[in-house]
């Protein structure tokens, strides 16, 4: 049994702490990374009220509901950013980083309290694969949303897209990882080969907003 | 693992395969910024099915028993089409400034046949509903701008609508066949009047492209997206060998629309803008 809500209180009391003391940039993503936290939370509630009412085992809930149900969850955050505070495009990445990063963050150390931390090997794998995979995701996502705004077709359908995009892609490493094998290497791959993927695409842009 | 899960296995790699192509391709096109709004839509776009794709391969080789729910695939087409849909949408806000009436009347009926069929075929009502909305909607689009932009005239889109309605009566007529042999026949004749129609959305696409005017680009694209829909609907019309047939004109639809891509004109400069657009660039 893990208290998910008193490892939260734990992990972010001291940055909340932290926000009277920033300024900026880092308050930002400060800010972003607990929200990325609790939104993790709300995500394990909501995921496990779904796996009750469906019915589903644990494997198919991590393969078909788990990737549908995060994925909305950090969207939810950005776009409560984007549409209220309007902010430049590098802000808006900078926020879904932070977001992608506490979520993965306050999920791995929801498991690694659960599983143990002794296997170095494997709580690697489990912070460079999933972990990634989270902000891969928002990375994703903001650019997709960045796109939106630039062309000025920031509709209904265009984040319904951005947000599948993201989806799809979280659910083929869940599908990837979900049997041991050749499958399972690959999917722990995938978030690393696609973070570089992203990062030859966005850094340009980064800095030219800096 | 059957010759035709194999079958389609290799033709989704294919599918694959011609999709790297066409997202490194429109991806350039997305750099040059030569070709306006479009290209980047259609690469995130062509990005979902790619990865729909890859779900679907990688899901038969890792759980050829288990039967998909609510999957990613579905979702990742949903993406594509949702993104394309956005890319219209920037390209088109002009002529889009009216409803078409006509159009989303067609749409609804077009898409609520659909959705009671594959209802009919799957069972799965609430997933058919809720995947059938961008459909609704892209249609809708493609039918008012093919006819806005002057890519289909009225003519032809009342001769491309007959056969649509006489296979979707053969459809519901297909439902209450039991004979395996007259169902087989309904097959085939219904295969032939979707490939009929697939090809005269490609034989227009290609004129379109041969032709030089400027408006030329955006008719092709309309033409080629509906295309893209078209073959995809086919997909989910056939099952077995048909099935595989159709992924293949699938994977045809999807040069075309990058040829369609690049023929798209750029943004416009300044001094060709009327004086709305001008102060709707300045307040960007």
């Amino acid at each position: 049994m893990v208290y998910a809500e008193n490892i939260l209180i734990c992990i972010a009391v001291p940055l909340a702490i932290a926000l009277m003391f920033l300024r900026g940039a880092v308050r930002r993503f400060d800010f972003a990374f607990l929200s990325g936290m609790v939104t993790c939370l709300l995500a394990a509630y909501i995921g496990g009220f779904f796996a009750q009412v469906s019915g589903m085992g644990a494997e198919n809930v991590s393969i078909f509901l788990s990737p549908i149900i995060e994925e909305i969850m950090k969207l939810l955050p950005v776009l409560f950013y984007l549409s209220l505070y309007e902010p430049k495009d590098t802000e808006l990445l900078q926020a879904a980083v932070g977001i992608g990063a506490g979520f993965a963050t306050f999920e791995n150390c929801c498991y690694v309290l659960s599983n143990g931390a002794q296997n170095l090997s494997y709580v690697l794998i489990r912070g460079s694969a999933v972990g990634v995979m989270h902000l891969v995701s928002m990375v994703a996502l903001a650019l997709g949303l960045h796109l939106l705004k630039r062309y000025k077709v920031f509709t209904f359908s265009g984040i319904m897209g951005a947000l599948s995009l993201a989806v799809t892609f979280h659910a083929t490493y869940n599908l990837l990882v979900s049997e041991p094998g050749v499958s399972t290497y690959i999917g722990y791959a995938l978030p690393i080969l696609f973070a570089l993927i992203l990062y030859a695409q966005t850094h340009r842009y980064i800095e030219r907003g800096e | 693992m059957g010759y035709l899960a194999v079958l389609e296995n290799i033709m989704m790699a294919l599918q694959v395969v011609v999709l790297i192509f066409v997202i490194v391709f429109s991806a350039g096109l997305m750099k040059k910024a030569e070709n306006g709004a479009f290209p980047a839509f259609f690469t995130f776009a062509m990005l979902s099915y790619l990865l729909s794709d890859l779900y679907i391969i990688i899901y038969t080789f890792l759980r050829p028993e288990d039967r998909m729910p609510f999957a990613a695939d579905e979702i990742a087409e949903c993406a594509a089409l949702l993104l394309l849909i956005a890319g219209i949408e920037a390209i088109s806000k002009e002529q889009r400034k009216t409803v078409s009436f006509g159009s989303l009347i067609f749409s609804l009926l077009f898409t609520s046949a659909n959705i009671a069929l594959w209802i009919v075929w799957s069972g799965e009502w609430v997933q058919d509903i809720v995947f059938g909305l961008p459909y609704f909607y892209l249609i809708y689009l493609l039918v008012a701008m093919l006819k806005r932009s002057g890519a289909m005239s009225e003519t032809e889109m009342i001769a491309t609508l007959m056969p649509c309605t006489v296979l979707f009566l053969l459809h519901v007529f297909q439902i209450f066949v039991t004979k395996p042999l007259l169902g087989s026949a309904l097959d085939a004749t219904c295969f032939a009047l979707e490939i009929g129609v697939t090809e005269w959305f490609f034989w227009k696409t290609w004129q379109n492209l041969q032709n030089k005017e400027k408006e030329s680009g955006e008719r092709a694209l309309y033409l080629s997206v509906t295309a893209l829909l078209w073959t995809v609907l086919v997909c989910y019309m056939n099952g077995g060998v048909l099935y595989v047939a159709a992924v293949g004109v699938n994977t045809m639809t999807l040069p075309l629309m990058l040829a369609a891509v690049k023929r798209l004109p750029g943004d416009k400069k300044p001094e060709e803008m009327n004086p709305g657009e001008k102060k709707e660039q300045g307040e960007s």
